[in-house]
């Protein structure tokens, strides 16, 4: 007997066969929904069943965002999913990825197991699709030229833009050979490059009718296509393969002819108003800029450039003052001082003392103060200076005071 | 942006009307933006009054001229007028 294994170990080993089954992951279950439970996680429980049977499903949030439409009980479904066994209770249970409704047939699962493998080649990717043109030079409709489709779109562009350019390139939109007509005019707009915008469709009708959207041909122009690509197949309803390939799903041809053009006179408005905030723009920075001047020029030392000068001036004549005093109190010391010297100069003046009659000789002729008589012989000329004039007189005889080795004077002559 | 700014008047002109319409936008803001010298000032808004002519010429310039491609037996396309009555 082989060793006892855990629950839990079963759970992950029968997991593991049903992953590893490929009739299984993924598995195509159609059944008709009951006990539908949408939690606020997002997660919704239901379970399928026919009449004979029945099995638990689970649709995770992420997916369940996807859907088109909301399950209900009773609705007849097919979804697409993988078969789990789940670990805490053992329950076998679906894990679904997608949900359509039933009652197609053969057609339906066509569409959708052609929608998955272009899906999964990435001919629906986001990041692949186009911006449409704001405003497209011409436009390119590939569609019937009869019926209402051509006529909605023209009447519609016409009442947005009165001078829109279109180009049709008329093919058959249902039956026999379609698809491919409409692949091929995809391929030759794009080969002109005449247009900048294309819109591919048709009007409403049955899934058969709709089905030359549903070619993989047609998918993979769209897909190819340099020129933007509006879908517009059938009604809002509907949902085409060439509406997940093209970059813009339109819901009618109407509502597809006003994603292609704009509306010539909210353009005209738009242009306007910009103008209008250029010139306001620009206003206002003059505006600024000549408040900065005023602001400038009202500053005191424009406002009157002589206050500073005659503030300067007052200054200047204080401080000349104030020198003027200074100076005037120096002199006025001076002054003073000087009458005082003057005096004490004028008592010693010889001019005094020749008044006083007394006289100044001076040799005869190099004018030497005598204070002695030694140096005079009689008959030498001297001056004599008095108060008021000088006398040229010649000695005639000398008497020496000096005093001699005898104490009697002794005369020269 | 800045370089659309620097561009010479021939490079707008050559700009689609989407593409003069976003410039035009830009221009806008810059001037709103007031962090603009004066005489950045004068050439942005130069340069948008530029740019919203370029814009209306676009607008104008389009035709009314609806057509269908028919392809002839040799292959080759030919343009003929479309009317839808």
């Amino acid at each position: 007997m082989r060793d006892a294994i855990t629950v839990a170990e079963l759970n992950r080993y029968v997991n593991t066969l049903l992953e590893s089954d490929s009739q299984l992951n993924p598995v195509l279950v159609k059944g008709e929904l009951s006990g539908v439970k949408a939690y606020p996680s997002g997660h919704i429980y239901f379970t399928l069943k026919d009449s004979a049977a029945a099995v638990s499903c689970v649709l995770f949030r992420g997916y369940a965002g996807r859907l088109r439409f909301q399950p209900e009980n009773g609705l007849k479904v097919i979804v697409t999913a993988k078969a789990t066994v789940y670990d805490r209770d053992g329950r076998f249970q679906l894990l679904v990825m997608d949900m359509s409704a039933d009652g197609l047939g053969a057609l339906y699962l066509a569409f959708e197991q052609l929608k998955r493998r272009l899906e999964a080649e990435g001919l629906f990717d986001p990041a692949h699709k186009r911006r449409l043109p704001l405003l497209p030079r011409a436009i390119g409709v590939v569609t019937s030229p009869a019926g209402a489709v051509i006529r909605d779109i023209i009447q519609v562009l016409g009442r947005r833009y009165p001078n829109f350019r279109l180009q049709l390139i008329p093919v058959p939109v249902q039956g026999e050979g379609a698809a491919e007509a409409i692949a091929a005019a995809i391929r030759r707009f794009n080969a002109l490059g005449s247009v900048d915008v294309l819109i591919v469709g048709r009007g409403g009708g049955s899934l058969e009718d709709l089905w030359p959207f549903n070619e993989e041909c047609v998918a993979r122009a769209v897909y190819a296509s340099q020129i933007p690509v509006i879908s517009a197949v059938g009604h809002e309803t509907d949902f085409t393969i060439c509406d997940f390939a093209a970059d813009v799903r339109a819901p009618t041809p109407s509502a597809a002819a006003e994603l292609a053009m704009p509306v010539r006179a909210e353009q005209e408005t738009r242009i306007s108003q910009l103008r209008d905030q250029l010139a306001r723009a620009l206003n206002r920075r003059l505006d600024q800029q000549k408040l900065r001047l005023e602001h400038l020029r009202q500053h005191r030392v424009f406002r009157q450039p002589l206050e500073r000068l005659d503030r300067r001036r007052q200054d200047l004549d204080r401080l000349s003052d104030a020198l003027r005093r200074a100076m005037g109190d120096q002199a006025d010391r001076t002054g003073h001082r000087l009458s005082v010297l003057c005096g004490k100069l004028d008592a010693l003046s010889p001019l005094k003392v020749l008044a006083r009659g007394y006289g100044v000789v001076r040799s005869v002729p190099a004018g030497r103060t005598l204070l002695s008589t030694a140096l005079i012989q009689p008959k030498d000329l001297v001056d004599v200076t008095l108060t008021d004039g000088t006398l040229r007189c010649e000695v005639q005889q000398i008497t020496d005071w000096r005093i001699s080795g005898d104490g009697s004077d002794e005369s020269r002559a | 942006m800045d370089q659309m700014n620097h561009a010479p008047d021939e490079e707008l002109l050559s700009l689609t009307y989407e593409q003069a319409l976003a410039a035009l936008e830009a221009v806008v803001a810059k001037l709103e933006s007031g962090d603009v010298t004066l005489d950045e000032s004068m050439q942005l808004f130069r340069k948008g009054t530029l740019l919203s002519r370029i814009c209306a010429d676009r607008l104008a310039a389009i035709e009314r001229q609806i057509t269908q491609l028919l392809e002839k037996e040799d292959g080759s396309v030919e343009e003929k007028p479309f009317a839808n009555d």
